[in-house]
């Protein structure tokens, strides 16, 4: 039985307030394929069946008290197992915080619980979200993250579960991070959508820290419009997060404006597989209907990319430093990762600040490219899902992609939004990103809205499911 | 190559006007304008050589935690810092004013407990 398995937010909330199903129905649902398919993919840690459960009985209750908590009432979810939630292992995907128990839960958690959502799992993740430098699928102890479409291939990270549960309709919508292409790749890679929302957005409190000023928090689900209703519900300021944003979030799913700016980089279709180019192209001309875009936009000449690994390599080295200090870093699953780290260690504090004083003026000049339109649109990635069992450098190397606006977006703690529009080689997943101004989600959310009201790709389920 | 390493390379073309070319890997694509580019980075160019400084760095990381690291790991370190250095070239070729801050989060009053 998979009817609810592939239902978004809005539908099983529906049949919810219909009174066609339960709380616990739902939950009971997605815990049984949680058990049951998600080994397939690698995709859990922890499935909190009774926990879960409890839950589930207290929002049916609840809703037979007339007492309706929103959008996300009595739906199910799953979190990346980098946030803590009581009684739960959290494992940040790594052997040495395997038996972790850590006390409270992530404001996160604690958000999605009071809008009614139903915790289910706890989710696969690459170890420690990538920050030691994996070069391979096969990076966490749960073992490497299998994409639903096709489970010879990876996943991607470092949110694996998170867009493998999502993909393969083991839950709702599930909350990823990214530090630097952690909600794109599995968002791309698992057919689903990824919002990566503006830094600051979302309270990071009660999550892993990998880099304190580039770490986000999003959802990944099965649509612009269910994205939009997580982010509703987790965004907004937290006193225990120093960095978290005053501005509140509403989410206006129809909203009201007709037309659109895109810009488009020059070179960003450069070197990507043709199946990329074709589904971007047409994504286009759907997106031409309601949008005006332009192709002569170029990136303000900074050094992004160095920049983001300066801050990640610096921050993440004194986030793990006991891990170097103990010597547990020589558990790490993936190979690389037990001696990638070790270059941070020797960061020099200089050459740290400099790039972060670098990074006001160069954020500002994105800023200034951002506000010429409404968003950036491009490929997600250059290519499909990888082969799990290849090195990084050794999949698809004539297909590098071309001018890419990740490193700054991320840098820049900008949002970007991430949607399916198509098949790939191997009938795998292709996907199409929106990037916008710091707080620009509302509009990414709306543009992505209307381009899948137009288009099925969003619907489409993996082989088998 | 890290899943890092790659991302970094689809952004490397976007680095041609500041690189030049050569130091960022890519063929020049007729309409990128080079013209007013910073020469490319003398270490770029010797990328897979560790200099001095990396080698001096590494010498560190073997002072502190040699003993669970062999040969290859080192060399292997001793590469992946001479990368960073070569990305803190990169940044160190805009130029800032003394007033230039830090964009970091600081502030003289306590976090409150979690709500």
């Amino acid at each position: 039985m998979s009817e609810f398995a592939f239902l978004t937010i809005g539908e099983l909330g529906r049949l919810l307030r219909d009174r066609r199903t339960t709380a616990v129905a739902l939950a009971e649902f997605f815990l049984d394929r949680l058990e049951r398919l998600g080994p397939a993919y690698n995709a859990v840690v922890t499935v909190l069946r009774e926990a879960a459960l409890a839950e589930a009985r207290e929002r049916d209750a609840e809703l037979r008290r007339g007492k309706d908590r929103g959008p996300l009432h009595g739906i199910p979810y799953g979190a990346k197992d980098l946030l803590a939630a009581e009684g739960a292992p959290t494992t940040w995907g790594a052997q040495p915080y395997r038996d972790q128990l850590l006390k409270g839960d992530a404001a996160v958690v604690r958000r999605l619980r009071a809008a009614g959502a139903v915790l289910c799992a706890k989710l696969a993740m690459v170890e420690l979200a990538g920050g030691m430098g994996y070069n391979q699928a096969f990076a966490s102890f749960t073992g490497p993250g299998r994409t639903p479409w096709d489970p010879s291939r990876w996943s991607g990270g470092s949110s694996s579960g998170s867009g493998a549960a999502v993909g393969a309709g083991l839950v709702p919508f599930a909350i990823g991070s990214e530090t630097w292409g952690s909600i794109q790749f599995p968002a791309a890679f698992c057919g689903v959508s990824g919002l990566r929302p503006t830094y600051g957005r979302v309270s990071r409190h009660g999550a892993m820290a990998l880099s304190w000023t580039m770490d986000k928090l999003g959802p990944l689900a099965r649509s612009a419009e269910d994205c939009g209703l997580v982010l509703a519900a987790i965004a907004g300021p937290d006193p225990a997060d120093p960095s978290s944003l005053a501005d509140r979030f509403e989410y206006s799913p129809g909203g009201r404006r007709r037309g659109f700016r895109l810009g488009i980089l020059r070179g960003t279709t450069d070197k990507t597989q043709p199946e990329v180019r074709r589904n971007f192209e047409e994504s286009l001309g759907v997106l031409r209907e309601y949008c005006q875009v332009r192709d002569d936009l170029r990136l303000p000449d900074y050094p992004y990319e160095a920049m983001a690994s300066i801050t990640i390599d610096a921050e993440g080295a004194s986030a793990f430093e006991e891990l170097f200090q103990n010597g547990r870093i020589t558990e790490l699953t993936a190979p690389e990762d037990r001696i990638g780290g070790y270059s941070g260690q020797v960061l020099l504090a200089k050459d740290y600040i400099r790039a972060q004083r670098l990074r006001r003026p160069a954020a500002a000049a994105l800023d200034r490219l951002l506000s010429e339109v409404d968003a950036l649109v491009a490929p997600s990635l250059p290519t499909v899902a990888w082969p799990i069992d290849a090195p990084f450098d050794k999949v698809y190397p004539d297909f590098p992609g071309g001018t890419s606006i990740g490193g700054a977006a991320n840098l820049a703690g900008v949002p970007g939004l991430f949607l399916p529009n198509g098949q790939g080689e191997a009938g795998l997943p292709t996907s199409l990103q929106l990037t916008g101004r710091a707080l620009g989600e509302s509009l990414l959310l709306a543009i992505g809205a209307r381009y899948q009201a137009r288009t099925d790709h969003h619907r489409r389920r993996p082989p088998g499911l | 190559m890290k899943r890092r390493d790659f991302a970094e390379s689809l952004a490397r073309a976007a680095l041609v006007p500041l690189l030049g070319p050569e130091a960022a890997g890519f063929t020049l694509e007729p309409w990128i304008d080079s013209g007013a580019s910073v020469a490319p980075l003398a270490s770029a160019a010797a990328a897979g050589e560790p200099g001095p400084l990396a080698r001096a760095l590494a010498e560190a990381i073997r002072t502190q935690y040699g003993g669970r690291l062999d040969p290859g790991d080192l060399a292997t370190i001793t590469q992946q810092i001479q990368t960073s250095i070569e990305r803190s070239e990169q940044v160190r070729k805009i130029d800032l004013a003394n007033g230039d801050e830090p964009d970091l989060v600081f502030s003289a009053v306590p976090p409150r407990p979690a709500e």
